[in-house]
């Protein structure tokens, strides 16, 4: 039975913390503090967002710790350190990432299934309270190409504040694939929006909250709502990094793969910045 | 031409070889009348075997002469359905000979004939209206939310328009040896389905055929021309798209006036696909709020034992596109004012799409002319 410690804000690690119940071959438990986990012999850490994430990460691998970190560095120099850092240390790292969303692993299997043929055009709508960069969708896309974009084109609100309202991204991909992904921020809101269309050569797959949305009457007009998906994501997710530990593995999403989305992240605002098109060359970009 | 508010007008359907609901669109509002369809004589014969087909449907003449049947039949309305590469050129007659002008889409696979017809249009004081689907329910609805500032004012705009319908063979079915499809004998073999928007001798790829949809509603709702493009073009699901390497699949990054932003997803996706006619969403950001549109809704589920396969399930309703199209352009030439989509409208749309083929295949941003 692993022994797993789950720190951070206290939101993520109360989601966490219920799973336990639920998850197979581990127990769980809260840290407050990294320095705690040297006396208490846990196995592995699951790192939720929180201020000092940067310092924590550091603190686990340094000590030798597997580590499922639920959001991963925004920055590639960030997340190239931690890598150095986890192979330093030998510990396996596993990202936090939006493939195990129940519509997304649906489409998933439906595309590697071959009944959607092959792949031609990704599209993603993202729009949240607050402001959150698109690496997971970028992942996503990267994760369903099965490989990295060869252009990139952005355009951002304000090019020269990365605090944008709307953020748009369109990649191209080898073999004539495409994607656009748009970003915003919705300040009035509280609720997220995603959508995620998957066109092939002989379907398409469509996830859309806009398709799962309940009506509220009251007052004078009707306000809709979001079915939820409950905590199968979560969980599924969860219990990958578990499995991965037990079968003494690599998880299915690693630092790696965080990489990659970072990379063309940090592109897409270069790309930004100078109104022209990222191209991959060798295993980076030049615009 | 005067405006005569109140009277009918007199049209005259001058070719009408791909799309008869634009005439019959036109005539659903009863201030126009159809006297008579007409077409150059040397045309070829299936070109007049649609046009007399028409004609008889309606119990009305056709004339094999475009000026003489204007000129003996006292019309005041040309409506234009030709194939697409002969667009504008009909259009200018028509409008030289003082006719308003209502024209199927595209406005034409060229921008120096749209700048020839816009021209035409202006010196000779005529109306014209590139036929369009922004008066369709969600259309008028997502134009009103904007209007009462809902959703504060706009910064990005993007269409997805999945248009699920095949077009013959899909790619990868052509056999070694095989000659390549020709592209007006897949056209007109189409015509039987209602899939030969393309149709013409000079091939067009769906953001030709069909970007006009959601770059028209684009223009509505923004209110501003599109400055830059960059897009990624393919032929992803038919061979004759393949054949005659125009796109069928297509993204386009789109950057306006005023700096806002938007994106179109446009594509001929086939008929498997989805269950109805295709999945076509606009995504609104504004400084307040955003707004996500079915274009579809308002919808009837419909479902029966025997019910053909290609039938779709989910039917539109409450369509009256047709009316207020004829109805947008009765107000124009009345008040001596601007259609909903006018003739430099649909330049800059037809400017977009070509920007956009030009980006699809250098790769670049492509400036709009």
């Amino acid at each position: 039975m692993l022994r797993l410690a789950v720190i951070g804000n206290d939101r993520d690690v109360e989601e966490y913390l219920k799973l336990a119940p639920r998850t197979r071959a581990a127990s769980i438990a809260r840290l407050a503090d990294v320095t705690e986990l040297d006396r208490q012999g846990f196995d592995a850490v699951v790192l939720c967002p929180r201020d000092s994430q940067e310092e924590d990460w550091r603190f686990v691998a340094a000590r030798g710790h597997h580590l499922f970190l639920v959001k991963p560095p925004g920055s590639a120099e960030l997340v190239t350190e931690l890598l150095e850092a986890c192979k330093t240390q030998d510990v396996r790292l596993m990202v936090g990432s939006r493939r195990y969303l129940p519509a997304v692993c649906a489409i998933k299997q439906s595309l590697d299934s071959g009944e959607l043929g092959n792949l031609g055009l990704i599209r993603m709508h993202h729009w949240q309270p607050h402001l959150a960069n698109l690496v997971a969708e970028i992942d996503l896309a990267i994760w369903m190409f099965q490989t990295m974009p060869t252009e990139i084109f952005a355009l951002a609100e304000n090019e020269s504040n990365k605090k944008n309202r709307h953020f748009q991204l369109h990649l191209g991909f080898p073999g004539e694939g495409m994607v656009l992904i748009d970003g915003a921020t919705l300040p009035t809101s509280t609720k997220n929006y995603f959508s995620l269309s998957v066109i092939g050569g002989t379907g398409a797959a469509y996830a859309d909250d806009h398709h799962n949305q309940q009506l509220l009457f009251r007052g004078e007009q009707s306000i809709s709502l979001t079915t939820g998906e409950g905590e199968i994501a979560r969980l599924t997710e969860l219990q990958e990094f578990v499995n991965a530990l037990n079968q003494q593995r690599a998880p299915l999403v690693t630092g790696v793969d965080a990489l990659r989305a970072c990379l063309v992240f940090e592109a897409a605002y270069e790309s930004v910045g100078r109104g022209t098109v990222a191209r991959l060359v060798g295993d980076h970009y030049e615009c | 031409m005067s405006a005569n508010p109140g009277n009918k007008f007199r049209c005259a359907v001058i070719s009408v070889v791909k799309h008869d609901y634009v005439p019959n669109g036109v005539i659903a509002n009863d201030r126009f009348e159809l006297v008579v369809v007409t077409d150059d004589d040397d045309q070829p014969d299936w070109v007049h075997e649609r046009n007399q087909t028409f004609a008889d449907q309606h119990d009305i003449p056709y004339v094999r002469n475009v000026e003489k049947a204007i000129h003996d039949f006292d019309v005041q309305v040309g409506i234009v359905s030709s194939a697409a590469e002969r667009h504008c050129e009909l259009s200018i007659r028509a409008a030289e000979a003082g006719l308003h002008v209502v024209q199927d889409k595209p406005m034409s696979t060229k921008l120096s004939e749209c700048d020839r017809l816009v021209e035409a249009v202006n010196r000779n004081k005529v109306k014209f209206l590139l036929w369009n689907r922004n008066f369709l329910p969600a259309l008028v609805h997502a134009q009103q939310v904007l209007a009462e500032g809902k959703i504060g004012d706009l910064l990005a705009i993007h269409v997805d328009f999945y248009f699920a319908k095949d077009s013959g063979p899909p790619k990868g079915s052509r056999l070694p040896g095989e000659p390549p499809i020709n592209w007006l004998e897949r056209q007109l073999e189409a015509h039987a389905d209602g899939s030969d928007g393309g149709v013409g001798s000079e091939p067009m790829g769906e953001l030709k055929i069909e970007g006009i949809y959601p770059l028209a509603y684009i223009r509505m709702l923004a209110g501003v021309d599109v400055r830059r493009v960059f897009a990624r073009t393919t032929a992803h699901f038919h061979q004759a798209n393949v054949d005659n390497d125009v796109d069928d699949l297509a993204t386009v990054t789109l950057e306006m006036e005023g700096g806002l932003v938007g994106s179109l997803c446009l594509g001929r996706i086939g008929a498997a696909s989805h269950p109805n006619i295709g999945e076509i969403k606009l995504h609104l950001v504004g400084t307040e709020g955003a707004l996500v549109i079915n274009e579809a809704a308002p919808e009837v589920s419909i479902y029966y034992r025997g019910q053909p396969p290609t039938e779709f399930r989910s039917r539109r309703m409450a369509i009256d596109n047709d009316f207020l199209l004829a109805d947008d352009f009765a107000r124009a030439i009345d008040t001596d004012g601007e259609t909903i989509l006018d003739a430099h409208a649909g330049r800059a749309i037809t400017a977009t799409v070509l920007a956009a083929i030009d980006s699809g295949r250098s790769g670049a941003p492509v400036s709009v002319k």
